[in-house]
């Protein structure tokens, strides 16, 4: 069949059904399909669009001229003449100039209804772009049908409602699938699966978030965004402050060069800045507008924003952190493997927390600076001066906030034994310490606890059985979130000693002791250092391993969180969701933040993926040749197992 | 229905019956070995970022792939004057579409499914949890899946495959570049074009292990949109025969 028009006199037969009133020997046209009400449609189009977009204003009289032009075509189309095709033809046209004009009324309404609720106004700006567009697209289909129709004078009836039927169908699903896609795009459903899940805010921003009032009416902080339009490191992290915003962030995007007074007020001197306010205090944070750059930063975003939300809502502290003991570092893992602290660090940071070292130097044989707000001692190694152990009680005593992370000795390790391995010093470090121990009403001890039941499978040997976890939690501010998941949460100790509370009654008034982790059962102290259950000498049961103090001194109350292992905190441990969260409950705890809702905190501690140089030439030949390889062998069998399958059959055909 | 997934095993097995496809298998991987290696894996990277750069990549030797997946479901059978056949089949335009559509897409999904070596080494040498992995897959699958549809578009216009293939590249430039478009674009109108856009918008977010509804919708219009206007264009083509 041909789809080039031909002249009414050549095709007799091809079109009797629907031109019935034709007369075929006929050559002139006999309906009117003038251009004119077409060009009238595109000069409405056009007008309604300069009404709405193209001027600094939205222009009325553009809209009423561009519905004027419509409805003067539509006049232009009315059904008319013999053939039913064309009439048909000229009443879909018709329709679709008066769904352009209806759609530009549409639009109209929304420009002029200033009082209408932006519910109705993005129902009218919906339906007059669907009519509008929709009207213009089916003028011009239709325009294209009688362009074939003209030199005949004549078209199919069928072939008009056909098209007219794709045109409508297609127009609508359009728009249904734009309101679809629209509808799930507000939903804002989402499922982060990444580990650490870098596009979404973790719980503890949202609870600083939440938590935070700001000038005197209180409201939420506020998030600026500094970014030039559709820049790509904004693409980055425009979902992870969409929820902030969702949890009450007022958030704007701007540009620095058009807003410079905002960015100079800011202290925002380019684009690529993260800027957070609160009342008077702001913060500033530049992660670059490449977006790989912005990419290779992702990952600590959200540990950067709550830093800074912690620094604009919260008033500063500062948190010493005694050294000169062969305590934990804040750069790399020490050279006998012991775990740094910098994610320790970062949690302080998070609360608006100054990190000061504290050791003889600056005062500590004296007293504790009277601006500490906590003292952290992060596994110590060395032994303390007697001095430095009275200052510290004393601190105590003075109602003072303390956070001991003691390390257990290396098994067999007499409590005075010094020397250059950590483990083996260790126990020196915790009996200098006595009469902090003695403030505190709590202590530290023992040999390194041992469980060859429950415990983290790593290395698949013996030395597991010191890779240790809590899943028992008591009922305390410090662990409020852990002991919600009593059972379910672990936290992981790396060789730990138990705590205990020193013999004898305190009597009233003194230390109000809480134990808030306990190990599993079966556990048992490696007196003999094999770690090997022995029946003799050994028991086992379930120990403490951290436990808080809290103490009545005055109108002040000392607090105290100790633990017996300092890798609970530590860089490797912390990568766990449940350390994670100890670590930043207690932090509150012990600044007496308490009442904040605390929420899970993640810390960014991914590996890199590395290979010796054997294994990157294997797995280049692998994945590179390798893979493909297999693939062409297969195919080359598969399709010649194929062919001869083909030609097998014939013959085997033949020979029967 | 039972009709479209005889046809979808009937194109199934054109691809695997020639070498042909066995190649496009084998060049993909290759390419996406080569690029594993050389990009993502290069210098000292966390496994998340390892990870995110596999499938940055891998949405490149999709799209490609797709394109060349798709060019033969319609201009291949024009070429080989079988469309009469398709035509006059007892069977709606829309089950030929979604039988053909399916099969081409068995054949993408199978490819992805041989490139599971690649991210595998990451979990292994790693961080990554394996739901990063299935929802960087489904971003994928779902750009694939896009992507054949545009294809299959393309392919029920144009006359021969490379026509359908420069075709469906460029209505996928397009789609791609509408990102930059948006970026000139003030107001409303910026943000309708940068929301049309085929990668930045709706795949990146996979590829960091993050599946949202609105992306998952998106990638699944465009499917449905270009299958539905390739059931009109064979329609029309049917009518006018």
């Amino acid at each position: 069949m041909t789809t080039t028009p031909v002249p009414p006199s050549s095709t007799p037969s091809s079109t009797p059904s629907s031109t019935p009133s034709s007369t075929l020997s006929s050559s002139a046209p006999r309906a009117p399909l003038p251009r004119w009400p077409t060009v009238l449609a595109a000069l409405a189009l056009a007008l309604v669009f300069a009404g709405g977009r193209l001027l600094a204003e939205p222009a009325p009289p553009l809209f009423v001229a561009g519905i004027a032009l419509a409805l003067i075509g539509a006049s232009g189309r009315r059904p008319r003449g013999d053939d039913h095709g064309v009439r048909a033809l000229l009443r879909q046209a018709t329709l679709a100039h008066g769904a352009l004009a209806a759609g530009g009324g549409l639009l109209l309404a929304r420009v002029v209804g200033e009082v209408l609720s932006e519910d109705v106004h993005n129902v009218l700006l919906s339906l007059g772009l669907f009519l509008t567009a929709g009207g213009a697209a089916l003028v011009f289909v239709l325009e294209l049908l009688m362009a074939q129709a003209r030199p005949s004078g004549f078209v199919e009836r069928a072939r008009v409602e056909r098209a007219v039927r794709t045109a409508v169908t297609l127009w609508s699903a359009t728009g249904l699938l734009i309101g679809a896609v629209y509808a799930a795009h507000k939903a804002d459903v989402r499922f982060d699966l990444a580990y650490a899940a870098p596009s979404s805010p973790s719980g503890a921003t949202l609870a600083l978030l939440d938590t935070a009032a700001c000038g005197d009416d209180k409201a939420p902080p506020e998030v600026f965004l500094f970014f030039e339009r559709g820049s790509g490191a904004l693409a980055e992290i425009d979902d992870y402050f969409a929820q902030l915003a969702q949890k009450g962030a007022r958030l704007a995007t701007l540009d620095q060069a058009l807003d410079p007074a905002l960015a100079r007020e800011l202290k925002v001197t380019k684009n690529g800045t993260i800027a957070v306010r609160c009342g008077v205090r702001s913060e500033a944070y530049t992660l670059g507008v490449d977006r790989d750059e912005a990419q290779k930063k992702l990952p600590k975003l959200d540990g950067e924003v709550r830093t800074r939300l912690g620094k604009v809502t919260r008033d500063a502290v500062t948190v010493y952190f005694t050294v000169g003991h062969g305590e934990r570092s804040f750069g790399e893992n020490d050279k006998a493997g012991r775990a740094a602290g910098k994610a320790l660090k970062r949690l302080v940071e998070s609360r608006n927390g100054k990190a000061q070292k504290l050791g003889v130097a600056d005062g500590l044989s004296e007293r504790v600076p009277d601006d500490a707000a906590l003292v952290v001692l992060l596994g110590p190694t060395q032994p303390f001066l007697p001095e430095e152990a009275r200052a510290l009680a004393a601190y105590v005593d003075g109602g003072g906030a303390m956070a001991v992370f003691v390390d257990p000795p290396a098994p067999g390790t007499a409590a005075t034994a010094t020397g250059d391995d950590p483990r083996t010093a260790a126990a020196a470090a915790t009996a200098s310490l006595q009469p902090l121990w003695t403030a505190l009403g709590l202590g530290v001890g023992g040999a390194e606890l041992v469980n060859d039941k429950e415990y983290v499978k790593q290395s698949g040997t013996a030395a597991d059985h010191v890779f240790l976890f809590s899943t028992s939690f008591g009922a305390h501010k410090a662990v409020k979130t852990l002991s919600g998941y009593r059972g379910r949460a672990a936290l992981l100790f790396q060789q730990a000693q138990k705590v205990t509370r020193p013999e004898g009654d305190r009597g009233d008034g003194g230390p109000k002791v809480s134990m808030i982790a306990r190990s599993a059962a079966a556990t048992w102290e490696d007196t003999t250092a094999d770690r090997r259950f022995d029946a003799v000498g050994e028991q086992r049961g379930v120990f403490d391993f951290a436990g808080v103090v809290e103490k009545k001194v005055g109108d002040k109350e000392a607090r105290a969180l100790v633990v017996g292992d300092a890798d609970v905190v530590g860089d490797v441990l912390m990568t766990n969701e449940a350390n994670a969260v100890f670590a930043w409950e207690s932090l509150l705890w012990l600044l007496r933040d308490d009442d904040a809702p605390a929420g899970a905190v993640t810390v960014d501690e991914d590996v890199p993926v590395r290979h010796t140089r054997d294994e990157d030439t294997a797995i280049f030949y692998g994945t590179v040749l390798g893979g493909p390889a297999v693939l062409v062998l297969g195919g080359l069998a598969s399709v010649n197992r194929r062919r001869r399958r083909r030609t097998d059959a014939p013959a085997a055909g033949g020979a029967a | 229905m039972i009709a479209a997934l005889y046809i979808a095993r009937r194109e199934l097995h054109g691809y695997l019956a020639s070498m042909t496809g066995w190649l496009i298998l084998a060049l993909v991987l290759l390419a996406d070995g080569l690029l594993f290696n050389g990009l993502a894996l290069a210098g000292e990277k966390k496994s998340f970022d390892v990870l995110q750069l596999f499938f940055y990549f891998s949405s490149g030797t999709t799209m490609v792939a797709s394109v060349f997946i798709a060019m033969r479901l319609f201009a291949e059978e024009r070429q080989q004057g079988t469309m009469v056949l398709l035509e006059s089949a007892p069977v709606p335009e829309h089950i030929v579409v979604l039988g053909k559509f399916l099969g081409a897409w068995s054949f993408l999904l199978l490819l992805l499914l041989l490139s599971g070596y690649l991210p595998a080494l990451v979990v292994v040498n790693g961080k990554v949890t394996v739901g990063h992995v299935l929802a960087g897959y489904l971003g994928l699958a779902l750009l694939g899946a896009a992507c054949i549809g545009i294809g299959a578009f393309a392919s029920s216009l144009a006359k021969n495959q490379i026509l359908a293939a420069v075709l469906a590249g460029a209505i996928i430039v397009a789609l791609l570049l509408s990102w930059t478009l948006a970026r000139k674009i003030e107001g409303p109108v910026g943000d309708v074009v940068g929301f049309l856009d085929l990668f930045d918008q709706h795949y990146r977010t996979f590829s960091r292990g993050t599946v949202k509804l609105g992306s998952v919708a998106y990638y699944a219009a465009l499917t449905y949109g270009a299958l539905l206007s390739t059931t009109a264009v064979l329609a029309a083509r049917r009518w006018r025969a």
